[in-house]
């Protein structure tokens, strides 16, 4: 009898500990989570940034691009309607 | 036997004369001997005594700890409990994340993210002098500034709030005694001053102030949680112990119909024409014809959502104080459209059926005068008097001639067929003197002026005087038209999406103004304004245009019209089934460019362009 006490007493000890540790390392696992979602949020922002069309149409331009300027149709008898178009400044 | 000394202390150590201490005596007498005898045989009861004494000691100090046990035990029980509950206990408001705001291709437009916002202590400042240096430079903030804050009294100031994660790095890396961060939550807006004029801004402690910030306010704000939980030493939630967490609900996120790439192009065409006519301000409002909703509403000056000052450095806010306002003169700004107008008055007077497009009006002349002699002076059109923009003969003119060359006595004497209460009517059904109910903070109705004894007003009103109305007004009369007689309220928040994904469209609000033959008609009228008129300049490559020019006197501080105008253009495309309506307005251009044709027409036809390109709008197979 004092054996099983003695035993239930530790395994009782031993549950609970367990059970403060899982405790702890859920807590420290939703501190993670949280930090994950506030950098995965300033990434987002970051990303948004990258994709301001005031950042990129500046940098497009030093690379020799340009926005669609007028447009001419060319009118392509292929044996169907077909419509295309060209930038003015196309030389074809 | 043991010799017994005399133990009376007093016979041990005996003061000699002059106060110096001397030996003890040690001689013993019979007497003595006999007393201590006597004290002998008392011992036991003594001890006896003692030990009953020690005992009673003991047992008293046994109550007392009993006592003191049950106080703290049984009375005192509760009141300790709570004040350890009290220690270990932590209440916490969880603020919830404010929702976001994406244009039509869910790129974002604001958002909410984790800053810190930089204190001190000045008691704590050891060389206020050098911090002040160290962490201005840090934080941006003038050092000189800083100095006088940290040289204060106070226990807490802050040095600056809701900085970049990045920034409080930098500055805790110093390891300055007295200065501390703690975080906060931060409005950013990605695409900074392109959007400003649709999402508006928060103040400091996230409350909407402007734009869609401001109208939309108690949805992107959330709902506040709260956190109860007992902590250890550490902060660590102890497991078991008591834990209450209802958890913040996050805002709802709004799905705009604004299309940001073109919201961009639309400002750069508004910054470039105010540039090129040296104007005072810009705007333009891009509306799909169907849906009512709002593509682009941008304008110039800029205006930093982050920073709430315009972004043009040049401008001085004790001159202009403007500089530090936000303003949104689509929404908010009224003015008199001046010939823009004109399709009211012209479609009302075809829906009534008195007139046709190719009805003809006689003798038309560039000048008119409503009360005599009302032209006796150049600046009397308040009075009776009007005149064509440009002097002509007097001449037979059909409807649609009247309309492409935008002429004001003609379009009078096509209202005079319709009369003033029918006019009054139709201006008020296409949106004019109302307000359109569009999701924006603070609206204007415009007015439509047309007080009892004014002989003149329904002429004025025909080619848009003594009314005043907003841009986006204007816009959405012309998409009526554009959607065949159907006029839709605009909007700019498409649908709204809560922390489940749960998505809830905003329904639409339509009501038919005129019939769709009456808007086809005009539909060919205005794409002849732009063929043959005045809106020449709004052609654009590869598709047909349609639209209307308007240039409007401004009034004077004494009530009468200067030679200051606001040019506008509205108009649509493509002619064989419109999807977008443009409308620009150019406010006080330099006279160069005073007219809608010359100032307006120019911009619209650069946006239109780009909007029908973002719409993947095909180009009209029969167009120049």
């Amino acid at each position: 009898m004092v054996l099983i006490g003695v035993a239930a007493f530790l395994g009782l000890g031993f549950a609970r500990t367990s059970l403060d540790r899982s405790a702890f390392e859920l807590d420290r696992l939703n501190r993670s989570i949280t930090e994950q979602e506030a950098l995965n949020e300033q990434l987002r922002l970051e990303i948004a940034r990258m994709e301001n069309p005031a950042r990129i149409a500046p940098l497009a331009e030093e690379l020799g691009l340009m926005i669609p300027g007028d447009t001419r149709q060319l009118l392509v008898d292929l044996g169907g309607p077909a419509v295309a178009s060209v930038d003015e400044g196309d030389t074809q | 036997m043991r010799e017994i000394r005399n133990e009376d202390p007093t016979a041990r150590w005996s003061r000699a004369p002059g106060g110096n201490r001397s030996f003890p005596t040690t001689g013993v007498s019979a007497g003595d001997l006999a007393v201590a005898a006597g004290k002998a045989a008392t011992r036991p009861d003594r001890s006896r005594a003692r030990v009953s004494l020690i005992g009673l000691s003991l047992v008293i100090a046994l109550l007392g700890l009993a006592f003191r046990l049950f106080q703290v035990q049984v009375v005192q029980a509760a009141d300790l409990a709570g004040q350890g509950l009290d220690q270990r206990l932590v209440t916490r408001d969880l603020a919830p994340q404010r929702g976001k705001v994406y244009d039509r291709n869910g790129e974002l437009l604001a958002m909410t993210v984790e800053a810190q916002s930089i204190w001190a202590n000045p008691t704590q400042i050891e060389e206020p002098l050098w911090v002040a240096q160290q962490v201005g430079g840090l934080l941006g903030v003038d050092s000189q500034e800083l100095l006088t804050r940290l040289e204060s009294d106070r226990e807490f100031v802050y040095l600056k709030r809701q900085v970049e994660p990045g920034v409080a790095e930098q500055i805790a890396a110093l390891e300055v005694r007295g200065i501390y961060a703690h975080p906060e939550s931060t409005r950013i807006y990605p695409a900074g001053a392109v959007a400003s004029h649709v999402t508006g801004f928060v103040d400091i402690d996230g409350n909407g102030q402007e734009g869609l910030e401001y109208m939309y306010d108690e949805a992107l704000r959330g709902v506040p949680g709260k956190a109860v939980f007992e902590r250890d030493l550490e902060g660590r939630i102890i497991p078991q112990g008591i834990s209450d967490i209802v958890p913040a609900v996050p805002g709802t996120d709004l799905n705009t119909t604004i299309d940001l790439p073109l919201q961009y192009q639309a400002q750069q065409a508004c910054l470039s024409a105010v540039d090129r006519t040296d104007a005072e301000s810009c705007w333009v409002v891009v509306l799909d014809v169907e849906s009512g909703g709002v593509l682009a509403l941008a304008g110039a000056p800029v205006f930093d959502p982050q920073t709430r000052q315009t972004v043009d450095e040049d401008c001085d806010p004790a001159l202009d104080p403007t500089c530090h306002a936000f303003r949104n003169f689509i929404v908010r700004g009224v003015y008199e459209p001046g010939s823009t107008q004109k399709l009211i008055t012209v479609a009302a007077a075809i829906e009534e059926g008195e007139v046709k497009a190719g009805t003809v009006i006689p003798g038309v002349a560039d000048l008119l005068e409503l009360r005599p002699d009302a032209c006796r002076s150049a600046d009397d059109d308040l009075f009776g008097c009007y005149r064509d923009f440009e002097e002509h003969e007097t001449a037979n003119m059909s409807v649609a001639e009247i309309f492409t060359r935008s002429s004001n006595v003609g379009t009078i004497l096509v209202a005079e067929k319709l009369g003033q209460d029918r006019l009054i009517s139709y201006i008020e059904r296409f949106g004019l003197g109302a307000k359109t109910g569009v999701d924006y903070s603070v609206e204007a109705p415009g007015t439509l002026n047309f007080e009892a004894g004014c002989e003149t007003c329904w002429a004025s009103a025909a080619i848009g005087y003594s009314v005043a109305a907003t841009p986006l007004q204007m816009a959405a009369a012309y998409g009526a038209i554009g959607n065949d007689g159907i006029w839709t309220a605009p909007h700019i928040v498409a649908s709204t999406t809560d922390v489940d994904g749960n998505q809830e469209v905003a329904g639409l609000e339509t009501k038919r103004v005129v019939s769709p033959e009456t808007a086809v008609l005009m539909q060919d009228l205005l794409a002849n304004v732009v063929d043959e008129g005045t809106g020449q300049a709004a052609t654009v490559a590869g598709y047909q245009v349609g639209g209307k020019t308007g240039t409007a006197n401004k009034l004077g501080e004494d009530g009468r019209y200067t030679e200051v105008t606001r040019a506008s253009f509205v108009g649509m495309a493509p002619m064989n089934d419109p999807k977008v309506v443009v409308a620009v307005l150019i406010d006080a251009p330099s006279y160069q460019y005073r007219t809608g044709g010359a100032a307006a027409a120019p911009v619209f036809a650069q946006v239109m362009e780009q909007a029908l390109h973002r719409l993947g709008v095909p180009p009209d197979a029969d167009a120049g």
